[in-house]
C-alpha cells in the first residue's frame, strides 16, 4: 500500500510542476537569503580576525604609546622575553590615495614575533635603503608599483615620497590579507615621517605567567600591560548588534518562503482529497497520509534548502561587498580577499528550511487526515471549515500580537528577544488575515460591482469563497510588503533624522582633516603649523579644534573619544539629551568631564554623574558624565572629553581635524577655496565647506544602507513567488468553475478579467493590509531596535511615497502574477475544463 | 691568516638579506659565501694593508672605521662531576653603510650586530644553538671601551678588562640555557700573521688585523634545562676587523685552535678553493708554552681528513676527523668531535665545535681539548 500511496504522490508531483517548483525556489531563496547573509558577514568577521591575529603574530600582550626607552630597558634586561616595537599611523598611498596603515617596524624584532609574516623580515633591507619602504605584493599591483620605483604617502597632512625597496609576500592567505593592509618602513623612517620621535606606538610582547610577571616588576606605574586582543575584541563587539539586523532581516525573507510551503502543501491536499478519499476507503490508514504529506514536505524543503544554500554562497559573493563597505565606513577597516563558509553555518540554514517547510505542512497534513473518508472529497467543507476557522485564528493572532507588545514594552528586553517579537508580530497579524479577508471580499463586492458588474462582484466574492487559498497568499504578500515598508520607513527616518542632526550639529564654515578615506580613521594629525596658519587665517574668527583617539577605560575597553576645544560658537551645536545646559557646558571649560553620546550612553549604561574612568599614561583619571548629547555619527559610541584635560593627562598637543568659523560676510565655499589655496606644497589636508561635509556624510549614510535595500528587494521577490504560487494554485483549483462559466457563455476575454480582477483586489487587500502593518513594522524598527541595538532614538517621518510605493507593488505583484493563470484559464476549452472533476 | 674574516661578513650581509630564516628553508650558506662577499666596500672605510702598531686596551675597542669586526669566544669546559660542555659567544659588527644616515630618529643606525650563543653538552651528545640580531642604536647592541671594554647584544656581553691577569665576564642567556663565566687571560695578546696582518688573499687590502687570547682560565656556571653547573676551564678569544671582499675562488676554510697542555698552543687556518685545495694563503700560529707566537707557513703543517659526517638536517657533508702534522715541531695528532653533531642551523650554517686533541708534541703525549670550525660545506 505504501508503494501504492508514494507512487500516486509522485504521480501528482510531476503533473504539477509550476507548484512545485515554486515551492522549491520559495524555500531556496528564504534559505539563500539566510546562508548569503551569514557567509557574508562571517566572512569579514572572520577576515578581520585573521588578519589581526597575523598582525599580533605571537605577542600575548602589548604597551602602547611609550617612550622608545622603556622598549631599550624591557628588550635589554636579563632574560627578556621577545618584543618588537611599533610605529604606526594610517597613511595615503600612491596617486591613487590607497589608505592602507603604516607600520615602521625593527625587522630583527619582527623576525622574533611574527615569523609567520616572513614578508616583514624583509624590513631588513628597508634599515639600510634610504626612504625605502614595503608593500604587499597585491597592493603594488593594485598601484602600479615596480620595484625601485617612487610613490607618494601622504602621512597626516605632509606630503613624502619613498621608494618601493621590496615587495613583501604572506606565507597563508591571512597573512597575505594582513600585509595587504600593510606600508611597511623601517622604523627611523617611521618616526621621522609620523614626527613620533622618541615615541612607539606600540610594544608588542610574548609573555608567558613568568616573564609576565618579571615585565609588569620593571613597567614603571602609569604604563599598562594590556592584552594583544582587548583592541581586536572591543571592535569586534561593535559589530555585534549590525549583525544580529542582517541575521533578522534574512530569517525574515525565510519566513515569507515558509508561508509558500504552507501554501503548496495546503493545494497539494487539497487537490488530493478526493484521491486520499478513495485510498482511505481502500484502507490506507490516516497516519500513511499523514505521513505521505509530512515525507512530501521534507522533500520540497530539502530540495529547496539544497538549492538555497548553493544560490546563498552565490550570493554571499555580492553581499560580502556590501556588508564590508559597511563595516568599512562604520566600525574598523577590512579587506575580505575570500569567502569563509562554515559548514555549521549551510548545516544551520539547511536545518531551518526542511524544519521551517515540515512546520508549514503540519497544518494541511492534519486536515488532509482530520476528516471523514467520504467528506474528503468535498472542496466545499475546507472552505466552510476555514470561514469558521478564521475568528479563531483571529483571537491566537492577538495573543500573539499581545506578547509582542509586552516584549517592546519591556525596555530591558535584549536584543534577540525584541526581534523576535517581531516576527512574532508579523505572524499574529497573518492570523487576522483570513477574517479580514472574508470582511473585505464583503466589503468589496458592491463597490466593485458598481463599475465592474456581476464579473466584479463575483471577484470579490470569490476571494471569500476559497479563503484557504487567498488568505495564505494575502498573508504571505502583506507580511513581505510590510517588512519591506517598513524597513523603508526606518531608513527614510533615519536619514530624516540624520540630515537634521547634520545641519545643526555641523556649525563650523569649513572643516578641515588630514586626508583620509575612512570616517572611523584616528590616527591621522595635522601638521602643527598648518592648524597654526589655517586657524589665524584672515578670514577666520574662530575655530573647534579636534583630536580623535580611542582611549582606554580602566576595564580595558577602547572607546572612541574626541579631545576638543569648543568654539563658542559651536556650544549650541550639541543637542543635550540629559544634562542641564549651562552647567554642563561650564563643567567642560573647568574640570575633569565627558559628554557621552547616546549610543555610547546606551551601550555602556553611562549616565549624568556617572563616573568614567579612563586610564591615561600618568595614571587612572576618572571623568564625571555631564551630559549625554544626540548623535548619529557612530553607532560605536564615542564622548568628548576637554581638549585641556587631554593634553594634561595624556600629554599629547595634536589635533586631527579642525572646524573653523568664517568672519560675518564670507562664505564657507569661498572660505575653503582661500584655505586650500592656502596650503604649501607638499601640505595635503581636505578643506571642506559645511555643504560639503554634510553631502559626504549622507554618501556614506546611504552607502551602509545599501544591504537593506538589497534585502528588502529579495524578501519582497520571495513574496511574489507566494503570490504566483498561491494564485496558480486557486485558478487550477478552479478550472471547473471556470468552465462551467464558460459554458455558460462567458467568453474567454471575460474569464482573463474575471482572473485578473481577482488578482488585482487580491493585492489591493494585501496592501491594504500592509500599510498599517508597515508603520507598526517601522515603529517597532525605530523606536525598539534600533534603540536597543545602537542606542539610537530616531524621529519617525513617513514618507508618502513608501506607502504608495508598497500599494503599488502590491498590486502590481498580484496582476502579474495573475497573467499566466489567467491566460492558462481563458485557453483551456470548457469541455476540458468541465471533464476534469 | 684570516680565519673568520668570510664567515662573519657572510652572515652579517646574510643577516641584513635574510634575517632569522630559520624555520622551512634552508640557510642561504654557500650562496652568502660566494656572493655576499663579492660586494665592493664603500672606498672610504680603512682596509688592513700592512701591519700596524697594535696598542690596548684601545684595540679591544670597536674599530669603526673599518666595515667588519668581532670578538670571539669559545671555551672547553669541565664540571666537578666530570662532564664536558664546549661553549661559544660571539659579538660581531658589520657597517651597512659609511656614514650615519641623515635621519633624526634615534632607531636609525649605520651598523647591525650579530651575535652567536652555543653550548655543547658533550655528555648528552647535544649543541643548544641560538642567534641575535640587533642594529647598533639605542644601547641595544655595541662596543665600547669606557667607563670598561663592553661588547653587548642586550642581554648577551662580554665585559672587563683583557689584560693578562684581568678579569672579565661572559653573559648569555636564551630561554633555558644560559652562560655565566669568568675569564682570566695567562698571556699577553698574541699577534696572528705577519705582526697581526693576517693576509687572505693576493689582492690589495685582502686582509684583516688579528690576534688572539688563546689561554684564558674560566669558571661560571652553565644553566641548563633548569639544572645550574659550576664549571671551569679554558677559553680562547679570537679579534678580527677588516674591510675585505672573499676571492672568487675560495670558497669556505676549517679552523683549529687547539691546546697542547704544556707545550701551548696551534691555530692552524685552511682555506679551500673551489677546485678542493687548499689556498696558499692558509697558514698558522704556533704559541709556546710561555704565550710567544711563531707563525706557521702552509708548507709547514699538514691536515689529513680521516672520517666525514653527514647531517642529518642539512644533508651537508663534513670532514669529521683529522691527522694533524707539523713536522718541524715533531707534532702528531689526531683531532676529533667530542660531538659529531656540532652544526649551527643558524642564519648561515656552519660546525662549530668542541673536539678533542691526542698525540703527541715533542714526543711528550697529548690528551687535550681545542675548538674546530668548518664553514661552507
Amino acid at each position: 500500500m505504501t508503494s501504492l500511496l508514494s507512487r500516486a504522490s509522485l504521480r501528482y508531483l510531476a503533473r504539477h510542476p509550476a507548484q512545485l517548483a515554486l515551492a522549491i525556489l520559495g524555500v531556496a531563496l528564504g534559505v539563500a537569503v539566510l546562508v548569503g547573509i551569514d557567509t557574508a558577514s562571517i566572512s569579514a568577521r572572520r577576515a578581520f580576525e585573521l588578519s589581526s591575529q597575523a598582525l599580533r603574530g605571537a605577542a600575548t600582550h602589548v604597551l602602547r604609546d611609550v617612550d622608545e626607552r622603556l622598549y631599550v630597558e624591557l628588550a635589554c634586561a636579563p632574560g627578556a622575553p621577545p618584543m618588537a616595537p611599533l610605529v604606526s599611523a594610517s597613511v595615503l598611498v600612491g596617486s591613487q590615495r590607497k589608505p592602507l596603515e603604516l607600520l615602521g617596524v625593527d625587522g630583527f624584532a619582527e623576525a622574533r614575533l611574527r615569523p609567520q609574516l616572513s614578508g616583514l623580515r624583509a624590513a631588513n633591507t628597508l634599515a639600510s635603503a634610504e626612504r625605502g619602504a614595503a608593500l604587499a605584493a597585491s597592493t603594488a599591483r593594485e598601484l602600479g608599483l615596480e620595484l625601485g620605483q617612487r610613490f607618494e604617502v601622504v602621512v597626516g597632512s605632509q606630503l613624502s615620497t619613498l621608494e618601493l625597496a621590496a615587495v613583501l609576500e604572506g606565507d597563508d592567505a591571512a597573512s597575505s590579507a594582513a600585509l595587504g593592509e600593510l606600508l611597511v618602513l623601517d622604523i627611523a623612517l617611521a618616526q621621522e615621517l609620523t614626527g613620533k620621535l622618541g615615541r612607539l606606538s606600540r610594544v608588542d610582547l610574548v609573555l608567558d605567567e613568568r616573564s609576565l610577571e618579571r615585565v609588569r616588576s620593571l613597567l614603571p606605574a602609569e604604563v599598562r600591560l594590556e592584552s594583544a586582543q582587548s583592541r581586536e575584541q572591543s571592535r569586534k563587539s561593535l559589530t555585534r548588534a549590525f549583525e544580529i539586523n542582517l541575521r533578522a532581516m534574512s530569517l525574515l525573507a525565510l519566513l515569507v518562503g515558509v508561508f509558500l510551503v504552507y501554501n503548496t502543501m495546503t493545494f497539494s491536499v487539497v487537490q488530493r482529497r478526493a484521491l486520499w478519499g478513495a485510498l482511505r476507503t481502500l484502507g490506507v490508514t490516516r497516519g500513511e497520509i499523514f505521513r505521505l504529506v509530512c515525507v512530501e514536505a521534507l522533500a520540497v524543503g530539502a530540495l529547496g534548502s539544497a538549492l538555497g544554500v548553493g544560490l546563498g554562497l552565490l550570493l554571499a559573493r555580492e553581499l560580502v561587498e556590501l556588508v564590508t563597505r559597511t563595516i568599512n565606513d562604520l566600525y574598523f577597516a577590512v579587506q575580505v580577499r575570500e569567502l569563509s563558509v562554515q559548514p555549521a553555518i549551510l548545516v544551520q540554514a539547511f536545518a531551518l528550511g526542511v524544519g521551517g517547510a515540515v512546520l508549514a505542512a503540519l497544518a494541511p497534513a492534519r486536515d488532509a487526515l482530520s476528516s471523514a473518508p467520504r467528506a474528503a472529497l468535498s472542496r466545499a467543507t475546507l472552505e466552510q471549515r476555514w470561514s469558521a476557522l478564521a475568528p479563531r485564528l483571529c483571537a491566537w493572532g492577538a495573543l500573539l500580537v499581545l506578547a509582542a507588545l509586552g516584549v517592546f514594552a519591556w525596555k530591558g528586553a535584549p536584543l534577540v528577544l525584541s526581534l523576535g517579537a517581531l516576527f512574532t508580530l508579523l505572524v499574529g497579524v497573518a492570523l487576522f488575515v483570513p477574517l479580514l479577508t472574508l470582511w473585505a471580499s464583503a466589503a468589496l463586492a458592491a463597490p466593485v460591482g458598481l463599475f465592474a458588474g456581476n464579473l466584479g462582484r463575483m471577484a470579490a466574492r470569490g476571494i471569500a469563497a476559497s479563503l484557504s487559498r487567498t488568505g495564505v497568499a494575502i498573508a504571505a504578500l502583506a507580511i513581505a510588503l510590510s517588512a519591506s515598508a517598513g524597513m523603508g520607513v526606518m531608513v527614510a527616518s533615519f536619514r530624516a533624522t540624520v540630515t537634521r542632526w547634520l545641519s545643526s550639529t555641523l556649525r563650523a564654515d569649513v572643516y578641515v582633516s588630514a586626508p583620509t578615506l575612512s570616517s572611523i580613521n584616528v590616527e591621522t594629525q595635522l601638521a602643527p603649523a598648518l592648524v597654526e596658519r589655517l586657524t589665524r587665517a584672515p578670514n577666520v574668527v574662530g575655530a573647534n579644534l579636534y583630536r580623535a583617539l580611542e582611549l582606554q577605560d580602566t576595564r580595558e575597553q577602547w572607546l572612541r573619544a574626541v579631545a576638543i576645544d569648543f568654539d563658542e560658537r559651536a556650544h549650541d551645536a550639541l543637542e543635550f539629551l540629559a544634562g542641564e545646559r549651562t552647567a554642563a557646558w561650564e563643567q567642560f571649560e573647568r574640570r575633569d568631564v565627558v559628554f557621552v553620546s547616546e549610543p555610547l550612553a546606551a551601550r555602556t549604561a553611562l549616565g549624568v554623574g556617572d563616573s568614567l574612568e579612563l586610564a591615561s599614561p600618568s595614571g587612572p583619571r576618572a571623568f564625571e558624565v555631564a551630559a549625554v548629547f544626540r548623535d548619529y555619527s557612530t553607532d560605536a559610541g564615542f564622548f568628548f572629553l576637554p581638549r585641556r584635560s587631554y593634553r594634561e593627562h595624556w600629554g599629547d598637543d595634536s589635533i586631527s581635524s579642525l572646524g573653523l568659523f568664517a568672519r560675518p560676510g564670507v562664505d564657507g565655499e569661498s572660505l575653503a577655496a582661500e584655505l586650500r589655496a592656502s596650503l604649501a606644497p607638499g601640505e595635503q589636508a581636505f578643506v571642506r565647506s559645511r555643504a560639503t561635509l554634510e553631502q559626504a556624510s549622507l554618501e556614506v549614510f546611504d552607502q551602509t544602507f545599501e544591504v537593506t535595500h538589497v534585502l528588502r528587494w529579495i524578501a519582497g521577490g520571495v513574496a511574489f513567488l507566494g503570490v504566483l504560487c498561491a494564485l496558480l494554485a486557486l485558478e487550477l483549483e478552479r478550472e471547473r468553475e471556470f468552465g462551467v462559466l464558460r459554458a455558460l457563455g462567458l467568453a474567454p476575454r471575460g474569464v482573463k478579467q474575471l482572473v485578473l480582477l481577482q488578482t488585482g483586489l487580491l493585492g489591493l487587500v494585501a496592501g491594504a493590509i500592509a500599510l498599517p502593518l508597515g508603520l507598526a513594522v517601522a515603529l517597532v524598527l525605530t523606536r525598539v531596535i534600533n534603540e536597543r541595538a545602537f542606542g539610537w532614538s530616531l524621529e519617525l517621518s513617513f514618507p508618502p511615497r513608501v506607502f504608495a510605493e508598497t500599494l503599488a507593488i502590491s498590486v502590481l505583484a498580484a496582476l502579474l502574477a495573475g497573467i499566466a493563470p489567467a491566460l492558462r484559464m481563458a485557453r483551456i476549452p470548457p469541455a476540458r475544463a468541465l471533464r476534469s472533476d | 691568516m684570516t680565519r673568520r674574516s668570510p664567515i662573519a661578513a657572510a652572515l652579517l650581509a646574510c643577516a641584513i638579506l635574510w634575517s632569522c630564516e630559520r624555520e622551512n628553508s634552508l640557510p642561504p650558506a654557500s650562496i652568502s659565501v660566494s656572493e655576499a662577499m663579492s660586494a665592493p666596500a664603500d672606498e672610504r672605510f680603512e682596509r688592513a694593508r700592512e701591519p700596524r702598531e697594535f696598542e690596548f686596551p684601545r684595540d679591544h675597542g670597536p674599530q669603526p672605521a673599518f666595515q667588519t669586526e668581532w670578538w670571539y669566544f669559545t671555551a672547553n669546559l669541565r664540571a666537578a662531576s666530570g662532564e664536558e660542555f664546549g661553549c661559544q659567544l660571539t659579538f660581531f659588527r658589520r657597517a651597512t653603510r659609511f656614514e650615519p644616515p641623515p635621519s633624526p630618529s634615534k632607531w636609525s643606525a649605520r651598523d647591525v650586530y650579530m651575535a652567536h650563543f652555543a653550548v655543547s653538552d658533550v655528555a648528552r651528545g647535544e649543541l643548544r644553538e641560538f642567534e641575535r640580531f640587533e642594529r647598533g642604536a639605542l644601547e641595544l647592541a655595541g662596543a665600547t671601551l669606557e667607563p670598561q671594554w663592553r661588547v653587548w647584544n642586550r642581554d648577551w656581553s662580554a665585559s672587563g678588562s683583557l689584560e693578562r691577569g684581568g678579569e672579565l665576564r661572559l653573559e648569555a642567556r636564551e630561554g633555558e640555557v644560559a652562560l655565566a663565566l669568568t675569564l682570566s687571560s695567562l698571556t699577553a695578546p698574541v699577534l696572528n700573521g705577519e705582526r697581526g696582518l693576517s693576509r687572505k688573499g693576493a689582492a690589495d687590502g685582502a686582509a684583516s688585523y688579528y690576534y688572539s687570547l688563546p689561554r684564558l682560565e674560566a669558571r661560571g656556571t652553565i644553566e641548563l634545562d633548569g639544572r645550574s653547573i659550576e664549571v671551569s676551564g679554558r677559553a680562547w678569544f679570537d679579534r678580527e676587523w677588516s674591510t675585505s671582499a672573499l676571492d672568487a675562488e675560495q670558497v669556505g676554510w676549517d679552523w683549529f685552535a687547539l691546546r697542547l697542555g704544556a707545550a701551548g698552543e696551534l691555530m692552524l687556518y685552511s682555506m679551500r678553493r673551489r677546485d678542493g685545495q687548499s689556498d696558499e694563503h692558509s697558514s698558522g700560529t704556533w704559541i709556546d708554552a710561555r704565550g710567544q707566537a711563531q707563525p706557521l707557513a702552509r708548507s709547514e703543517f699538514s691536515i689529513e681528513v680521516l672520517d666525514t659526517w653527514t647531517s642529518p638536517r642539512s644533508a651537508v657533508r663534513y670532514p669529521a676527523r683529522w691527522r694533524v702534522r707539523v713536522p718541524a715541531r715533531e707534532l702528531e695528532l689526531e683531532v676529533t668531535p667530542l660531538i659529531a653533531d656540532q652544526e649551527l642551523n643558524l642564519s648561515v650554517r656552519y660546525w662549530e665545535g668542541a673536539v678533542r686533541v691526542q698525540g703527541s708534541v715533542g714526543g711528550r703525549r697529548v690528551d687535550e681539548r681545542g675548538y674546530v670550525e668548518l664553514a661552507g660545506y
